[in-house]
């Protein structure tokens, strides 16, 4: 059953075996697996509840309004500002996000076995929970009516360069391309666990409260006992009605923003000191390449394939293209250059990113007003890639037949041959020159063996608080140089099973 | 304050509209309705949080006032010709203070956002998605009944 804010009457006020707060990659995963394993489980989403027949017309505002948090203006403040989505609605980010399904590389694997203690993940102890979640969310290539010219173009590129890349792995049922991924899919392809996981909740006897935000962990003794929060009218913002869950256990699933400002705020024992710490970013450096020949990007699906050449240096490139108004924050321009530009570009151009394996670190504070606020500045290694990263994918560009080149630096705007990538190197830069975006963030909630160097044990349960538990990307220890939907989602199984097997320990 | 009464004065919105005008000007065969913009920019801000909100508000004022401040000249922003506002503009632009050119760079991307809704702008670029998603979405009902 799913509660939204029309149909809540009154103040909620219920008792279960477990509270999950998040719907999103983790929230789900834990809430589904718990109701199937027999126990009541109430999953708590600050967002709105809207389904895929709500998708079915083009962006407009309310695409951004009711899907993103804080309607898409969330920033990471630092040098650079890096702007970063998140999504709030029922299904979490992966209601918007591009359905990209990746096990985490094996070098990570091994840094958090070695650097770490965390000797219980490696692949092959790993290979079952994510062979689960493979099945679940139908992780396998793009479907061929899918594909698009752009990624075409980025293929084409790769091979005359003899770039290593690979077709995306994505989590979809006939995904046949609409090129909406990131306003809610309107056929019902991508398998967000708004179409997977929380439907199968349901249907197990789980519980959604939508429109619920959570306030404070609530604790008995050392424990956590569940939570307390309110009803807010999407609408109008005003508190309607308040909420409190009595649990055995809870799971906090809010990402890796969200989560540690809950912990923050709920004043949770924080003996490491790390709660909020340890922010990873997965910086992004849009490039975009303009072409003689029509390239329609808005149709077909994001990314059908990554250049994985230099993975191993902590740098990926795929394809992401982005509707009218999106487009604006990825060019210089304004005035009449501007208008001019997109008519002339936007049907002959390729919107790519590199992502970057980042290892700077930064955190998240909680100011008034109930803003949580990340914090990171971008250190040199990491700056010296993403110029490398740009460089990078302009030549792949080139290669296929670019005749221009946009930039993500506030002084160097467009190059127009292969040669000019030079002045990407020549030109005097700082970190705050670059223009990134994200939409990975992890770390703040670190897992490890050592209560004095991290904040949740291997298993996802908070330090010196029995029975919470965190199940999203704020646990990775390090930045994992993929997308991290298919990791959270196997590590939040884990979680679940080992919840399962223990719930004994917990009581109310 | 609510957030629901997060919104902009007659004055804040004309700043907007001056500035809108240079961003996306319109021409001969594209012209922006810039009542839209008002009602879509209000929603926007009506999903700030409350300290980005006065932050935005506090950010307008400075940049409407700033002008009268620096003694070179006695008007303010709106009240400028149209060369002068754009010579003020890149003068935020190109300023040697980051929080300056951060704060430009959010205007003018959230002013472009919000035109970027804008369908006839749309046709005008030769963005068409509608019949597209509806075709897909068939084609998908298709393959699936075969499977």
């Amino acid at each position: 059953m799913i509660f939204t804010h029309q149909t809540i009457t009154g103040p909620v006020d219920e008792t279960c075996d477990v509270c999950v707060v998040g719907s999103g990659a983790g929230g789900a995963t834990v809430a589904k697996e718990l109701a199937e394993a027999g126990l009541s489980v109430i999953l708590l989403e600050e967002g709105g509840h809207h389904q895929t027949s709500d998708f079915q017309k083009p962006i407009s505002p309310e695409s951004i309004i009711n899907l993103y948090r804080d309607a898409g203006t969330t920033v990471i403040m630092g040098k650079p500002n890096i702007l970063f989505t998140e999504g709030r609605c029922l299904g979490g980010s992966t209601t918007i996000n591009g359905g990209m399904s990746w096990r985490t590389p094996e070098k990570i694997l091994k840094r958090w076995q070695w650097e770490r203690d965390l000797t219980d993940l490696t692949p092959k102890k790993m290979e079952p929970f994510f062979k689960r979640v493979e099945d679940i969310i139908h992780v396998n290539p793009v479907h061929p009516v899918a594909k698009n010219q752009d990624s075409e173009t980025l293929k084409k590129g790769a091979e005359i360069l003899g770039y290593r890349y690979r077709e995306n792995l994505r989590s979809h049922d006939i995904c046949v391309g609409t090129n909406q991924c990131n306003f809610g899919c309107p056929t019902g392809g991508k398998q967000s666990t708004l179409v997977s996981y929380i439907p199968a909740f349901i249907k197990a006897g789980g519980r959604v409260y939508t429109n619920c935000r959570v306030k404070k962990i609530r604790f008995r003794g050392r424990s956590a006992a569940g939570v307390t929060g309110v009803i807010i009218d999407p609408q109008t913002k005003q508190k309607k009605f308040k909420v409190r869950i009595r649990s055995r256990v809870t799971v906090v699933c809010g990402g890796a923003i969200q989560t540690p400002s809950l912990l923050l705020r709920s004043r949770i024992p924080n003996k490491s000191k790390l709660l909020g710490k340890n922010l990873f970013v997965h910086p992004n450096a849009k490039v975009i390449g303009v072409f003689d020949n029509p390239i329609y990007g808005w149709k077909g699906v994001n990314q059908a394939y990554q250049i994985t050449e230099f993975m191993d240096e902590g740098i990926i490139m795929g394809i992401n293209f982005i509707p009218p108004p999106v487009m604006a924050l990825a060019l210089p321009f304004y005035g009449s250059k501007y208008i001019q530009t997109l008519k002339e570009i936007f049907n002959h151009c390729v919107v790519g990113a590199a992502l970057i394996e980042d290892t700077a670190r930064g955190h998240v504070v909680n100011l008034p007003y109930d803003l949580a606020m990340p914090i990171y500045n971008m250190n040199l290694p990491d700056f010296e890639k993403a110029l490398r990263a740009t460089a990078l994918l302009s030549e792949v560009y080139f290669a296929a037949g670019a005749k221009r080149v946009y930039l993500p630096f506030a002084h160097l705007h467009e190059i127009h041959t292969v040669d000019e990538i030079r002045k990407i190197y020549q030109y005097p830069m700082r970190p705050a020159d670059l223009e990134l975006m994200t939409v990975h963030i992890m770390g703040t909630c670190q897992m490890g063996i050592d209560p004095a160097h991290a904040v949740v044990n291997p298993f996802g349960e908070v330090y010196q608080v029995p029975g919470l538990f965190v199940a999203d990307a704020s646990i990775f220890p390090t930045s994992i140089g993929v997308n991290p939907q298919e990791t959270i989602m196997a590590l939040a199984t884990r979680t679940a099973f080992y919840i399962a097997e223990n719930m004994s320990r917990y009581t109310l | 304050m609510s957030r629901s009464a997060q919104e902009l004065s007659a004055s804040q919105n004309g700043i907007l509209l001056a500035m809108a005008t240079h961003f996306c000007p319109s021409n001969e065969q594209l012209h922006f309705d810039h009542d839209q913009f008002v009602n879509i920019i209000g929603r926007f801000l009506r999903e700030f949080p409350k300290l980005y909100y006065w932050g935005f508000i506090l950010g307008l004022i400075l940049f409407e006032w700033l002008p009268c401040v620096s003694f070179a000249r006695l008007s303010r922003f709106t009240q400028m010709s149209e060369e002068a506002q754009l010579k003020y503009m890149q003068s935020w632009e190109l300023s040697h203070l980051y929080a300056k050119r951060e704060f430009f760079k959010a205007l003018r991307g959230m002013i472009q956002l919000c035109y970027g809704f804008d369908h006839e702008f749309w046709k005008y670029i030769g963005y068409d998605p509608e019949p597209y998603i509806k075709e897909r979405i068939a084609l998908r009902q298709k393959l699936k009944s075969e499977q």
